[in-house]
C-alpha cells in the first residue's frame, strides 16, 4: 500500500533458531517499515511460522537480532507482555477462549492489559465486531461460530488491542473455500487502513493485491524477496521459479 | 452422456420421523431374547436376581432384626457426644443452613427436569418394587400384605394418572420448588402423625419456618439486587457460614476480651489499616516501587516469627504478603484497585475473627470430644473440601510452573502425602503436630484432623487439577501471550478456568471417596457417623446384637449422601458445557 512511512518498525538481522539439531531458521535478515504489508510465502517446513512467531516471542530465537518498535528482544527484556500487547497476532486454529462469550473474548484482554474500563472495552469490541460484519454474534461461545466467524472474532480480539504490528500465522488454512474470502476481505480491510502487517499464507491472490512486498523463504532462509510484481512476473531464483510454477 | 440438472427449487426442512415406542413384546425379543444364547443368559441371571433379592428380603425382615435400634439412636447417629443441654446450637446451625437454602432456592431458581410423565413413571416403579418386595418377602414378614396392596395402589394410580395425561406431559417441567414444597410437607406430615420422636417436632417445624422466611428474603433481594452481585454475596455467604457454626455456634468459645483486646488488637487494627495503605500505593505505583514495597511486606512477614508476636499477626502479614504481591498484576485499573482493597479488609477481618474464636476455649460441658455423628462426618467432608480446593489448586500450579522452586516443593509434598496411608496421617495430625508446636498453642483435636484430612487430600486434588491443566492446547497459552498477558493473568483467567472444568468428574470422584474416608478418623477417637455405628450403638446394653442393621443402615446412608452427589456432578458438567468445544 502507498502509505507506508520510513519508520523501521521490524528489524531482523541474521537471526537463528534451532529445534534440537534441526535448524529451521538460518539467518533471516529483513526490515519492515511501518504501513507496510509483508507476505511470507514458501513451502511447508521452510521456517515462516517460526520467523514469524520469533517476532513476537511465541518462539525464541537463539541467535541474531530481532528489534520490535525500537526494542530488542533478548532473554533480559523485563516487559515482553509490553511488547507482546503492540504486537497483534492471528492464529491458523483461530484459540478462541472456549469458555468465554465472543464478546468477553475480546474485552478480556483490554479489561486486564490495557486496564480499560468495562463498559469502555465492550464499546470498542462491538465496533470491532461490526468492523468484521458480525455483531450479532457477541452473546454466542466460540463453539457455536463458524471457521470464518472464529477467525474474524479472533482478528477482533487482536485488534481491540490496538496493535501498531499484525502477524498473521496462516489465518485461512483450516477454512472452507467460502470462509476464507470472508477472512481476507476483512485483512484487506485492514491493510487500507494503515495497519503493518506479515501475513504467512497461500493464498497467492492476496500477496498479489495487496502486499507491498513478498518475501519468500525455504530451508530457512529468506530466497527471494520482491514487490507482487515482481515477483509474479519475473522471478529470478530457481527454487522461487519452481514453487511458483507448481502452485500457480 | 448425460443432460445437466438443476433443481428448480430449493426443499424446505422437514421435521424428523417420528419413532414409536416399541411395546413390551417387541422390546423383550430385541434385548432379552434376541438369541438362544442371549435367551439363556437373561433366564439364568432372572432366576440368579431372583434368588439374590428373596435371600437379602429374607434376611432384612426376619424376625429377629432389631430394626428398631435405628429410630431410637436418631440423635446419636445425628451428633452423638454432643452436649444435650446445649442442643439448641445444632438446631441454630440446621437453622442457618435451611434458611440460605432457601434463599439460594429464591435466587438461583435451579430449573429440575422432572416432568409430569417422569413424576408418575417413578410413582409406577416405586409401587412396582412393593409389590416385587411383596411377593417375595418371607412369610414371617408381618406387614406383606399392607405392602402388596400399597404396590398395586400405586402402580394403579400411577398407570390411570398416566393415561389422564395429555400430550404435553413429557415437556412441560414441574417446578424443582414445587417438588422441594411438596416434600416439606410430606415430611412435616410424618413428623406430626406418625409416633416418632415427639421432641424434634417443633425444632424441626421450626427449621423449615425459618428455611420458608429465607426464600421469602431471596425473593425480596432478587427484586431490589442485581443477580451478579446477589449471587456472589450468597456464595460468600455459605463460605462463611462453615466456620461460623462449628467454630462458633457449636463451640461456644470463651473468648478472653482482655488478651484479644490488650495484646491482639493493636497488631490486627495495626497490620489492617498499613496494609490497606500500602496495597493502595502499590497499586498506583510503577513496577520497580511496587516491587520494593513487596520486598519489604515478604520480609517483615518472615521477620514477624522472629519476635515475640501473637500468632493472628503472623497470620495477617502473611496474607498481606499475597495479597500485596498479587496487587501489580490485578489491582492496578480502577475497578481492580477497589476489589483487592475489598478483599484485603475481607479477608483480613476473617482471618482475624477466625483468631480470636479459634483462640478461645469451649464453653460446653465436654471438653474434646463434643462433635460427633453426621454433624462431624459434614464438617470434616466439606471443610475437608474446602480447605483442601484452594491448596490442591496451589500445588497444581506449583507442579506445572516453570519455576524450580515451586515445582520442587509442589511435586515433594505430593509425592510424600500420596505415598503415605491417610491412617498414617489421621495419627500425626491427631497426635503428633502437637509436639512440633509452640507449647501454649492448644489445638481443637476435631481441628487438627480437619487438617489432616485436608493435606491428604489436596495432594490427590492437585494431581487432577494438573491432569486438567495439561489437557489445554498449547494454543490457549499462546493466544494469552500474545495478547499480552502475564503469566498470573493467564493462569487465572484463560487455563485454570478451562481446567477445572474439565477435571470435574475427576474431582467429584475425590469428593465422594474424601466423604467416605472421613470413617477412618474413628481410629484416632473421634465419634463420626461410621463410628457410631460400628460401635457405639451396637455396644448399648439394649442394642446388643445389632451390628449389622446398625452397618447397612450406615452403608444406605453414605450411599444416598455419594450418589446425589454424582448426581449433582452430573448436572455442573451439564450446565458449564455451555460452549464448549
Amino acid at each position: 500500500m502507498s502509505n507506508t512511512s520510513t519508520k523501521e518498525i521490524v528489524v531482523c538481522d541474521d537471526v537463528k533458531k534451532w529445534f534440537g539439531d534441526f535448524q529451521a531458521l538460518r539467518g533471516v535478515s529483513t526490515t519492515v517499515r511501518e504501513g507496510e504489508v509483508v507476505v511470507i510465502i514458501g513451502p511447508s517446513g521452510s521456517g515462516k511460522s517460526t520467523w514469524i512467531r520469533c517476532i513476537n516471542r511465541l518462539e525464541v530465537h537463539q541467535e541474531g537480532r530481532i528489534v520490535v518498535d525500537g526494542i530488542e528482544l533478548t532473554s533480559d527484556v523485563k516487559n515482553i507482555e509490553k511488547i507482546r500487547s503492540e504486537v497483534g497476532m492471528v492464529f491458523q486454529s483461530f484459540n478462541l477462549f472456549p469458555h468465554l462469550t465472543v464478546l468477553q473474548n475480546i474485552t478480556l484482554a483490554q479489561t486486564w492489559v490495557r486496564k480499560r474500563p468495562k463498559s469502555e472495552a465492550e464499546a470498542k469490541a462491538m465496533s470491532l465486531l461490526e468492523r468484521v460484519g458480525i455483531p450479532e454474534q457477541a452473546t454466542k461461545y466460540p463453539g457455536q461460530l463458524s471457521g470464518g466467524q472464529q477467525q474474524r472474532v479472533a482478528l477482533a480480539r487482536s485488534l481491540a488491542m490496538d496493535p501498531r504490528i499484525m502477524l498473521f500465522d496462516e489465518p485461512t488454512s483450516a477454512l472452507d473455500p467460502e470462509m476464507i474470502k470472508e477472512v481476507l476481505d476483512a485483512m484487506k480491510e485492514l491493510a487500507r487502513s494503515g495497519m503493518t502487517m506479515l501475513v504467512v499464507t497461500h493464498e497467492m491472490g492476496f500477496a498479489r493485491d495487496v502486499a507491498d512486498r513478498v518475501v519468500f523463504m525455504d530451508q530457512g532462509q529468506v530466497v527471494e524477496e520482491g514487490t507482487p510484481e515482481h515477483f509474479f512476473t519475473d522471478p529470478q531464483h530457481e527454487r522461487t521459479k519452481l514453487f511458483l510454477s507448481q502452485i500457480l | 452422456m448425460t443432460s445437466p440438472r438443476v433443481s428448480t427449487e430449493m426443499k424446505p426442512p422437514e421435521p424428523p420421523p417420528e419413532a414409536n415406542q416399541p411395546t413390551a413384546v417387541v422390546w423383550l425379543r430385541h434385548n432379552l431374547f434376541g438369541s438362544v444364547a442371549s435367551s439363556i443368559v437373561s433366564i439364568a441371571l432372572g432366576v440368579a436376581i431372583f434368588f439374590m433379592l428373596r435371600g437379602a428380603l429374607a434376611f432384612v425382615f426376619a424376625e429377629e432384626r432389631l430394626w428398631e435400634v435405628i429410630p431410637r439412636n436418631a440423635t446419636n447417629y445425628a451428633i452423638e457426644g454432643y452436649p444435650r443441654a446445649d442442643i439448641a446450637r445444632i438446631w441454630l446451625s440446621l437453622d442457618i443452613i435451611l434458611f440460605l437454602t432457601g434463599v439460594s432456592m429464591a435466587v438461583w431458581k435451579p430449573t429440575g427436569r422432572m416432568t409430569p410423565d417422569s413424576l408418575w413413571a417413578s410413582v409406577r416403579s416405586i409401587g412396582t418394587v412393593l409389590i416385587l418386595v411383596g411377593v417375595l418377602a418371607p412369610e414371617t414378614f408381618g406387614a406383606r400384605m399392607t405392602v402388596l396392596i400399597l404396590g398395586v395402589v400405586l402402580v394403579a394410580l400411577a398407570l390411570v394418572a398416566d393415561r389422564m395425561l395429555g400430550v404435553r406431559a413429557h415437556e412441560e417441567l414441574i417446578p424443582t420448588l414445587a417438588l422441594v414444597a411438596g416434600g416439606a410437607a410430606a415430611f412435616l406430615v410424618v413428623l406430626w402423625v406418625l409416633p416418632l420422636e415427639r421432641s424434634t417436632q417443633v425444632p424441626y417445624t421450626i427449621g423449615l419456618a425459618v428455611g420458608l422466611v429465607g426464600f421469602g428474603v431471596g425473593k425480596l433481594l432478587t427484586r431490589r439486587v442485581a443477580s451478579g452481585p446477589l449471587r456472589a454475596v450468597v456464595t460468600l455467604a455459605w463460605l462463611i457460614s462453615l466456620p461460623v457454626i462449628y467454630l462458633h455456634i457449636q463451640r461456644n468459645p470463651q473468648i478472653r476480651w482482655e488478651t484479644v483486646i490488650g495484646s491482639w488488637m493493636p497488631w490486627m487494627v495495626g497490620i489492617l489499616i498499613v496494609g490497606a495503605g500500602l496495597i493502595a500505593v502499590i497499586s498506583r505505583s510503577g513496577r520497580e516501587r511496587a516491587g520494593l514495597i513487596n520486598a519489604f511486606i515478604v520480609l517483615a512477614a518472615a521477620g514477624v516469627w522472629t519476635i515475640s508476636s501473637p500468632m493472628v499477626a503472623r497470620a495477617l502479614l502473611l496474607l498481606l504478603a499475597v495479597i500485596a504481591l498479587a496487587t501489580p498484576t490485578f489491582g492496578s485499573s480502577g475497578v481492580g484497585r477497589r476489589n483487592i482493597l475489598l478483599l484485603w479488609l475481607g479477608m483480613a477481618a476473617f482471618v482475624a475473627y477466625i483468631f480470636v474464636i479459634g483462640g478461645a476455649g469451649t464453653g460446653l460441658q465436654t471438653r474434646n470430644e463434643y462433635y460427633g455423628g453426621l454433624n462431624l462426618t459434614m464438617m470434616l467432608a466439606v471443610g475437608g473440601l474446602l480447605l483442601s480446593f484452594p491448596l490442591g489448586v496451589v500445588l497444581a500450579l506449583g507442579r506445572t510452573s516453570t519455576m524450580p522452586i515451586f515445582r520442587l516443593l509442589s511435586t515433594g509434598y505430593i509425592e510424600m502425602v500420596r505415598g503415605v496411608p491417610l491412617i498414617t496421617v489421621l495419627f500425626i495430625a491427631r497426635f503428633g503436630i502437637l509436639n512440633f508446636l509452640p507449647e501454649n498453642l492448644d489445638f481443637d483435636p476435631n481441628v487438627l484432623v480437619l487438617g489432616g484430612i485436608t493435606l491428604f487430600s489436596a495432594a490427590y486434588l492437585a494431581e487432577n487439577v494438573r491432569g486438567g491443566l495439561q489437557s489445554i492446547p498449547k494454543g490457549q497459552y499462546e493466544a494469552a501471550k500474545a495478547l499480552g498477558m502475564t503469566t498470573a493473568q493467564m493462569t487465572m483467567l484463560i487455563t485454570l478456568p478451562q481446567a477445572l472444568r474439565a477435571v470435574i468428574p475427576a474431582i467429584v470422584g475425590q469428593v465422594i471417596a474424601l466423604f467416605k474416608d472421613t470413617s477412618l478418623v474413628a481410629i484416632v477417637g473421634l465419634a463420626e457417623f461410621f463410628r457410631v455405628a460400628r460401635e457405639i450403638v451396637p455396644n448399648q446394653p439394649s442394642s446388643l446384637g445389632s451390628i449389622i442393621e446398625n452397618l447397612l443402615f450406615a452403608a444406605a446412608v453414605y450411599w444416598i449422601f455419594t450418589y446425589n452427589f454424582s448426581r449433582a456432578s452430573q448436572r455442573l458438567e451439564r450446565r458449564l458445557g455451555v460452549g464448549t468445544r
